[in-house]
């Protein structure tokens, strides 16, 4: 199986490094991370990521402007979003999956 | 005997559960005992695994965190209490701390607040996440300042507007007249009123509304 390039936008610390913690596995190379959301789409291009973690902000949404420049960039990205209020993962386009386990987004990554 | 904090997660996000316990996992003092989805499971592992700490989320389905406080605080007041929330409202805040939490952190935490945290409640000592604890530093003020507040019984607007008219010297007719209710209603509220501060006569309530300031001498 491919390694999944990894770059997450976040907005909490903690559930940041929840996240990281929990996908430490072979087939997840993080190549990147930020909390600027405006700043991530540059650095996501710059460091070739083909897998994005967004996680939901307190007002609830991500920007779909950022999605949709997200998701042109390249046809092979897949983009998920996370969210603290919920057990809600959202592949972008594809599906939606409850979380039932933890390894459940480990599974959504490495899906081809 | 294990000198390490003995720790239950309560939160039903699957992923910050997880990942949390795997955070915590990796310092020497720290031992996660246990993960409950909701207030129910919580307050069942209390008993039977009865650790020093439990970390508490509030919105919980089933029995949220409130309750679930509530409950094992009044079984087993030894375990504290830390909330771990992303409510920033002084209405949870409050009502957390009443029901016995000792420390309320929010999940915008970075990692190393949260275990500084943990290892302060477990302690003994409170710990609160700075901007809520002027919250609770705010209303203490502001109970100082409001006599009525301090330490004594809360009047309703009703029973204040009664105790004015009564300083002011109108009889109970007068004072029903005024506020288009039956001289009973102004007796009975008088009489509540006698009760609820402990005074036996008119003049006392002229005097105890003088020194609580709720009247102006002349």
């Amino acid at each position: 199986m491919a390694t999944r390039r990894v770059f997450i936008i976040w907005c909490n610390p903690l559930f940041h490094e929840s996240v990281r913690l929990l996908l430490s596995h072979p087939d997840v190379e993080w190549v990147g991370a930020t909390s600027d959301h405006a700043a991530a789409h540059e650095q996501i291009m710059k460091l070739g990521a083909d897998t994005i973690l967004i996680e939901e902000g307190e007002g609830g949404g991500v920007p779909a402007e950022a999605v949709e420049i997200l998701e042109a960039s390249s046809t092979d990205m897949r983009i998920i979003r996370l969210s603290l209020a919920d057990n809600n993962l959202i592949v972008y386009h594809r599906e939606q999956k409850i979380v039932g386990q933890a390894k459940d987004l480990l599974g959504l990554i490495q899906k081809d | 005997m294990s000198d390490k904090i003995r720790l239950l997660i309560a939160d039903d996000h699957t992923i910050f559960r997880a990942g949390v316990r795997l955070l915590l996992e990796v310092e020497p003092d720290i031992e996660v005992v246990g993960e409950a989805l909701n207030g129910e499971e919580a307050a069942q592992m209390a008993e039977s695994l009865h650790p020093d700490l439990i970390l508490m989320d509030i919105a919980m389905p089933g029995m949220n965190g409130l309750e679930a406080t509530r409950k094992i605080k009044t079984r087993f007041p030894d375990i504290h209490i830390l909330v771990l929330t992303m409510h920033r409202t002084d209405e949870y805040f409050f009502e957390m701390l009443k029901a016995g939490a000792s420390g309320y952190m929010l999940k915008a935490a970075e990692t190393n607040e949260l275990i500084g945290a943990i290892r302060s409640v477990a302690r003994g000592e409170v710990f609160l996440v700075p901007t809520m604890a002027r919250h609770l530093l705010q209303d203490y003020l502001q109970r100082l300042d409001d006599p009525n507040e301090a330490g004594q019984p809360s009047l309703t607007p009703r029973e204040k507007e009664i105790l004015r008219l009564l300083t002011e010297g109108y009889s109970n007719k007068e004072i029903a007249d005024k506020l288009v209710v039956s001289p009973s209603t102004i007796h009975s509220h008088r009489t509540n009123l006698m009760q609820k501060l402990n005074l036996s006569s008119r003049y006392e309530l002229i005097q105890y509304a003088r020194q609580r300031g709720l009247i102006h001498s002349e």
